[in-house]
């Protein structure tokens, strides 16, 4: 009963013989050669050629074909064979519809068997003439049959019948002068005048005349066993356009009686498709025939059955042990199953499922315990050869009758013909001792269930829709209609039975599966009981159970896993194609327990693993539990410790539903494989080094956490060097773990790697680590690792025990060195042991979801008094494992100190003041820089050797270490030169932490100073103010030089002010002329005398705000050539080197005053009076008056003397003169002095011409004597011409 | 009603499980868990190919072995399946609609919790939404034994 006949099963199409092709080994020779002898025929025939029908044309590929038709007979030969036998296996569906058939004209079906030229049929040969033809071989009437003499039907008879050609088609060969050998070739034939008339070769006519008789024979054999007789005539190539051809075919058909378009074809060479249609051609004219043969045969077996008796009529002996002839019931089995495949084949299908049903209905009754149709017959005896042929019979029926509901698009008939047949069975088969109980009973159902999914995956292939399942909904007539008495809707229809609703295949492979897995169970509780009784009695009891011990030695050989999982793979592919994604997922689960069942854990695990990610992703954990409880058992078959692990992690979540025990199981083994060094593992890696445990690291936001992770920072941004808290959450589930779980280290891992913190396990047995709310702190009293694995983490020991229903706190601080993002990117739960090291890791960088990010923030406050810790809400919601570090705005102060004026040229002092109001003492450097110099401007921060020193513009100070609350202060000096104004001067403060200990290298640094800056501005003024004024006088000439003298001297005094315009007192340690180096060819000015020489070189001075210095410096100037233009000529400056009083330490500053240049006063005609010194009353002396001209020109005057009071004089009064250029004449007046004072000297008034116009010439005093000139200054000078007389000197 | 309740389960938007209840003793929880999963597919099915005014009621789904699933579609995508044993007998629809009525008309009350998170992908864990779900099924079944 594992398979059943494939007759039964197969679908029955019409028999088409062909012979003739020349491809079977009897035919290698060509017909032309066979050696029948030829009559001759009149040559007349071709006369009737215009009158009679043309015979269809053959198939011609066409003079446009590229490609070469196949040019020898052979090829076409088996071109045509293959055609023929391509298709040999059909299915229902190469039917033709009745409806479909309508539209584009389909092939019909034909089997194709080959068979020799000179087939013949069998035959039933009498045994003698007057005795009617013996019974087939098969009928149960024969001796020799199997089925005698009781049987009902045998696949043979099937199979006979498909032997059977309903239709025969000869292929014959059309003579040709070619096949004569030596033959010339053959003229092209001539046409008459008429080209209609063809002469037709008395050769050719010949072998036509052969080739007719032996159709003829053919036919005529054929057409008395009532078997449809056909032709083809294969032409050659040459052949195709032979006008004569055509009379040729048509002299044939006549003569052989053919019918033109259902027995007689004609086909040339031609490419594949030409053939193919050729042949499709064939069919289509050769199908009514063929139909109609089989309609004879259904016709005559209808006869003999209504010839059968009643079978009630006819009620059988049960007691004989003889084997009964076959009953009536058995004989109407026989036709109504003969009629039905006759039915198939003709395609009928309808009255086929007809036949068949009422077939079905027979056999299924010979089979029930009791029969209904023939009364008082009982079932077939169990177990005999004509009980498995019923079983194999009713079986095969039932799935022919579902097929054809199907294909009649009834799926509710199908699906009830199925329902109805396995009831039928079940209820049979607990009378036959098969039950639900056997391994039998589930092998059958499981082939059912599959064959039935079978049908309907064919159907579906070709063109059947499953409804779904409330499509009763929506169609009014519904194939499920309801009593309509119980019906309270107001619709016709109220419900459906779901279980006579058809699925799609994928269902019944479940199903088949799932009675395979039962037919294992069912197996192997029988093949343990069978063992078990052979193990008690020993082999005593097997002769008497051999017929059940052959079922079990069978059923030993079959792998029913492999069954199994090929029909949930079969289902599996179903629900694919039908996007049931999830069920496919149930089965891959089902197909993963199956391998589990047969030992193939590596199997199992890979689909386990595959499909629980979307069980795990949508939360169905229930499933996911099964499934990581399957998996961990696989695992721990495999010694695949890593994933029995990772499983026993994850079955260790709350969300996993699950018993309080079987949570504690799950965490002592959890608590075994890690302690407990496997053998497995060990030979397994014995290579590597043992004594290092195996890591093995778990991503808990892809599985589910056994417990959650949560960071918090308490501040969203923060300074550096400034504590910055956070928060690690962890929390349990309401379930897990049973009992306290100790991890033995925790990581908290940063972005930047040197503030990462290991916390260990303190060991703790206390009740407070496992309290609800438990807080453990972490922040201070951090040791930093210097060795190992985590160099230069902080660490600290703590409580890292978790139990259930837990919130455990740690909260940690740290100090960022450096401003940007500080992150937690995750937290890792260590559990070691010398073998594993697991670590659980959590991923804190990851986008959070969305129902966390609705959440307020929260955070632990540490216990107070006692009490237990409790969460307060911070600021915003979600979680925050990321704080924002800036830099700190600066905490210091910058103060400034200085005189309320500045002075150019001074060393400015600045007293800048760092106070320090950080909590720590800083380092702290200053910066000082001018802003818009201008020349000599310059910053020092000393001021004792200002020589040496570079000036430049900016300057660095070094405060050096301020004491937090303390303040430090240096001076800076700043020196603005020459221009007075504002200055504008910027202070940079910038200090780092004095605590920070790292020799780190300054630029690196650099970027860590916090800065501070100040801009000052400064008005700077000049410290003196100066005032100059001249006085020009005209130098003694000697008598002696000569006239014209080109050369001239001058004096000149010049008189300085300089007044201090400090406000404070200046002390001035000396005043001098810095005289400009001149040089010219022939003038010159040198210094004669000063007023203060003496005072100014030794001792300082002090001035006080305002105080005015005078100085008169006299100076002479003398030039070779008068004519020559005169330059001016630079005096030079006056340095004053000072300092403010009272700073003594500081170096005295210079201070440049200039002084105006000179010139030589311009060259007009004078006169100068020379007089002595000490004039005395009545004392005589000499008063000179010189005419000088320093022009080039001549000039002309007129003088006269004035009078005097104070003197008597003797000389020229009035005189007229002229004076040579660059000469001077002289006129001597002897005077008495009457008076003593200050008196008029008699004044020479000398009128001049002096361009063009005539005016009086200044009479200026010759002062010979400089120091009386210096002291006289300008101011004291009388005009000329007065001077002093002095009293009497003598009294004579 | 002549069909036993076996199964009643409620489905999240996100086809997450809200809420399952095996009332059955033949068949473990996980294979309702099973059931109600593999279910998602169909009703999703059907409402991706049906038409846009489609009831809320479902109706069969599929039919595994001998346990017959039918869904239903809250507007807000949330699923409901209940599953029943396969008599021979007609399944009416208008019963099956009724018993989804309640299942709704609980589901209703939960949400109107207002401390009820929809979004949440947890399972329902209300007392009297459990309590709810419970007097259906067992209202149903006792019914069906009484017409038996």
């Amino acid at each position: 009963m594992n398979t059943y006949p494939t007759e039964y099963l197969q679908h029955p199409v019409p028999i088409l013989a062909v012979y003739g092709l020349g491809t079977t080994p009897s035919e290698q020779e060509p017909p032309s050669t066979t050696t029948t002898p030829t009559p001759s025929r009149p040559v007349t025939d071709g006369d009737n050629a215009s009158a009679s029908p043309p015979p269809p044309p053959p198939p011609k590929s066409g003079g446009n074909n590229s490609r070469p038709p196949p040019s020898s007979r052979a090829a076409l030969g088996t071109m045509l064979y293959n055609i023929f036998s391509n298709k040999q296996q059909f299915s229902l569906y190469d039917t033709i519809r009745p409806t479909a058939a309508a539209g584009i004209p389909s092939t019909p079906a034909f089997k194709t068997i080959f068979v020799d030229k000179d087939y013949a049929l069998p035959e039933r040969i009498p045994i003698s003439p007057n005795l009617p033809p013996p019974h087939s071989n098969l009928s149960p009437l024969s001796p020799e049959s199997p089925l005698h003499p009781d049987g009902f039907m045998t696949p043979l008879w099937i199979k006979k019948q498909l032997e059977t050609p309903c239709v025969v088609v000869g292929f014959y060969d059309l003579w040709d002068w070619s096949q004569e050998p030596g033959s010339p070739p053959r003229p092209k034939r001539e046409t008459g005048p008429l080209s209609s008339h063809v002469f037709i070769d008395p050769t050719e006519r010949e072998k036509d005349t052969v080739l007719m008789q032996e159709i003829n024979e053919r036919r005529k054999y054929f057409q008395d066993k009532g078997i449809k007789f056909a032709v083809t005539i294969i032409l050659k190539r040459q052949q195709t356009d032979d006008p004569s051809v055509e009379e040729r075919l048509l002299w044939i058909r006549k003569q052989s009686g053919l019918d033109n378009r259902h027995s007689f074809f004609i086909i040339g060479p031609g490419t594949q498709h030409d053939v193919q249609e050729f042949v499709n051609n064939l069919y289509r004219g050769l199908y009514e025939p063929a139909v109609h043969y089989y309609n004879n045969r259904i016709k005559k077996v209808r006869k003999k059955r209504a010839k059968l008796p009643s079978p009630s009529m006819t009620p059988r002996s049960p007691d004989t042990n003889e084997p009964q002839p076959l009953s009536v019931q058995g004989w109407m089995l026989r036709y109504d199953f003969k009629t039905g495949v006759f039915q198939e084949i003709r395609q009928d299908i309808e009255g086929a499922t007809k036949s068949y049903e009422s077939a079905y209905t027979l056999v299924a009754d010979m089979l029930a315990p009791k029969s209904s149709i023939t009364p008082g017959q009982v079932g077939l005896p169990l177990r005999t050869k004509r009980w498995e042929e019923a079983r194999a019979l009713v079986d095969c029926i039932s799935i022919k009758i579902c097929s054809f509901y199907l294909y009649m698009n009834d799926p509710s008939g199908a699906l009830a013909q199925l329902n109805g047949h396995l009831h039928m069975i079940q209820t049979y088969a607990s009378v036959w001792g098969t039950g639900e109980q056997t391994f039998e009973y589930w092998a059958w159902l499981s082939k059912q269930y599959r064959i039935f999914g079978d049908i309907i995956d064919t159907a579906t292939q070709h063109g059947f829709k499953i409804p779904i399942p409330t499509s009763y909904m929506s169609v009014p007539g519904s194939p499920n209609p309801s009593h309509p008495l119980m019906g309270s809707g107001p619709g016709p229809v109220v419900g459906c039975n779901p279980g006579a609703i058809l699925q799609h295949p994928g269902f019944y492979y479940h199903l088949a599966a799932m009675c395979c897995a039962e037919r294992r169970r069912r197996f192997l509780e029988a093949d343990n009981a069978a063992n078990v009784e052979a193990g008690n009695e020993g082999t005593l009891q097997e002769p008497p159970t051999t017929v059940w011990e052959t079922l079990l030695a069978n059923e030993r050989q079959i792998d029913h896993s492999a069954l199994t999982i090929e029909l949930l793979t079969k289902s599996y592919e179903q629900f694919k194609k039908y996007r049931n994604g999830r069920m496919t997922l149930y089965l891959a689960a089902e197909i993963a327990g199956t391998y589990y069942e047969t030992s193939k854990f590596e199997m199992a695990l890979k689909f386990f693993e595959r499909i629980g990610k979307t069980y795990r992703k949508e939360n169905w954990n229930m499933i996911l539990t099964s499934i990581l409880r399957w998996s961990l058992r696989c695992a721990k078959e495999l010694g695949s410790w890593e994933r029995a692990l990772e499983c026993l992690v994850e079955l260790m979540s709350s969300d996993l539903p699950m018993s309080e025990q079987k949570r504690l199981d799950i965490q002592n083994e959890l608590l075994d494989v890690l302690s407990k060094k496997t053998q497995a593992v060990e030979g397994e890696e014995k290579k590597k080094d043992s004594s290092l445990p195996t890591p093995l690291a778990i991503h808990m936001d892809q599985v589910n956490p056994m417990l959650t992770c949560h960071v918090q920072f308490q501040t969203r941004a923060n300074f550096v060097d400034t504590p910055v808290r956070f928060q690690i959450v962890l929390k349990t589930g309401k379930t897990s773990p049973p009992v306290p779980f100790r991890f033995n280290s925790m990581r908290i891992l940063f972005n930047d790697a040197r503030y990462n913190i290991l916390l260990t396990d303190s060991n703790k047995e206390d009740e407070l680590g496992l309290a609800h709310t438990a807080y453990e702190d972490c922040r201070h009293e951090l040791k930093t690792l210097t060795d190992g694995e985590y160099n230069g983490w902080h660490t600290k020991e703590t409580d890292l025990r978790v139990i259930k229903n837990q919130i455990k706190v740690f909260e940690g601080c740290i100090v960022p060195k450096e401003c940007g993002e500080l992150k937690i990117v995750g937290v890792c739960l260590d559990i070691k042991s010398p073998q594993w090291h697991v670590s659980l890791n959590y991923d804190v960088d990851r986008p959070i979801e969305v129902e966390k990010k609705l959440t307020r923030r929260k955070w632990l406050g540490g216990p107070k008094d006692g009490g237990s810790p409790k969460f307060t809400f911070l600021e915003g919601s979600g979680e925050l494992n990321m704080i924002k570090i800036s830099q700190r705005p600066p905490r210091v102060k910058l103060i400034t100190s200085y005189a309320s004026q500045a002075l150019l040229d001074e060393h400015f002092e600045l007293n800048i003041t760092i106070q320090n109001q950080e909590q720590d003492p800083i380092h702290a450097k200053l910066q000082v820089e001018l802003k818009d110099s201008i020349g000599k401007d310059y910053i020092i921060i000393s001021n004792d050797n200002s020589n040496d020193t570079q000036h430049s513009i900016t300057s660095e100070v070094d405060f050096g270490r301020i004491e937090s609350g303390q303040s430090a202060t240096k001076p800076v000096y700043m020196h603005a030169g020459d221009i007075p104004g504002i200055r504008i001067i910027s202070f940079t403060a910038r200090y780092r932490s004095a605590d920070n200990k790292e020799q780190v290298v300054e630029e690196e640094l650099a970027s860590q100073f916090i800065e501070k800056r100040e801009v000052l501005r400064i008005p700077f003024r000049t410290p003196f103010e100066s005032n100059f004024k001249f006085y020009a006088h005209t130098d003694k000439l000697s008598n002696a030089t000569p006239s014209p003298n080109l050369g001239k001297t001058e004096k000149w005094l010049i008189n300085a002010s300089i007044r201090s315009c400090s406000t404070s007192d200046l002390e001035i340690e000396k005043m001098e002329l810095k005289q400009e180096a001149f040089e010219h060819p022939y003038t010159s000015l040198t210094l004669i005398s000063t007023s203060d020489e003496e005072s100014m070189k030794n001792t300082s001075q002090a001035w006080t705000a305002g105080y005015v210095s005078n100085t008169n410096y006299l100076f002479r100037m003398a030039t070779n050539d008068i004519t020559e233009p005169q330059p001016t000529i630079p005096v030079g400056s006056i340095i004053i080197y000072w300092r403010r009083s009272g700073q003594e330490s500081s170096p005295y500053s210079q201070t440049a005053v200039p002084m105006p240049t000179l010139e030589f006063r311009r060259q007009n005609l004078s006169v100068v009076a020379d007089a002595p010194n000490d004039i005395y009353v009545g004392e005589p002396f000499r008063l000179t008056y010189t005419v000088y001209n320093p022009t080039v020109h001549l000039a002309e005057y007129t003088a006269s003397v004035e009078l005097s009071d104070a003197f008597v004089y003797s000389g020229l009064k009035i005189l007229k003169g002229r004076v040579l250029p660059l000469s001077h004449t002289s006129y001597d007046y002897t005077c008495y002095p009457l008076l003593a004072g200050k008196v008029r000297l008699p004044r020479l008034k000398v009128i001049a011409k002096q361009q063009g116009v005539e005016k009086e010439v200044l009479v200026e005093m010759l002062v010979s004597d400089d120091e009386k000139l210096l002291k006289q200054g300008g101011s004291e000078q009388w005009p000329p011409p007065f001077t002093f007389v002095n009293a009497r000197r003598y009294y004579n | 009603m002549s069909n036993e309740i076996n199964c009643i389960a409620l489905i999240g938007k996100q086809n997450n499980p809200l809420y399952l209840k095996n009332f059955s003793n033949t068949h473990p929880d996980l294979k309702y868990h099973y059931i109600a999963h593999t279910s998602i597919d169909v009703i999703e099915e059907r409402v991706a190919s049906g038409p846009k005014n489609l009831d809320l009621y479902l109706g069969l789904l599929y039919a595994m072995e001998d346990l017959a699933v039918y869904g239903y579609m809250t507007n807000t995508r949330v699923k409901f399946v209940v599953v029943v044993s396969v008599t021979e007998g007609i399944i009416r629809d208008a019963d099956m609609k009724t018993i989804f009525k309640k299942i709704h008309s609980a589901y209703l009350s939960q949400v109107c919790n207002p401390f009820y998170n929809l979004d949440s992908q947890r399972s329902i864990d209300s007392k009297a939404f459990i309590q709810a779900i419970e007097t259906i099924g067992v209202n149903a079944n006792s019914k069906a034994t009484m017409e038996i």
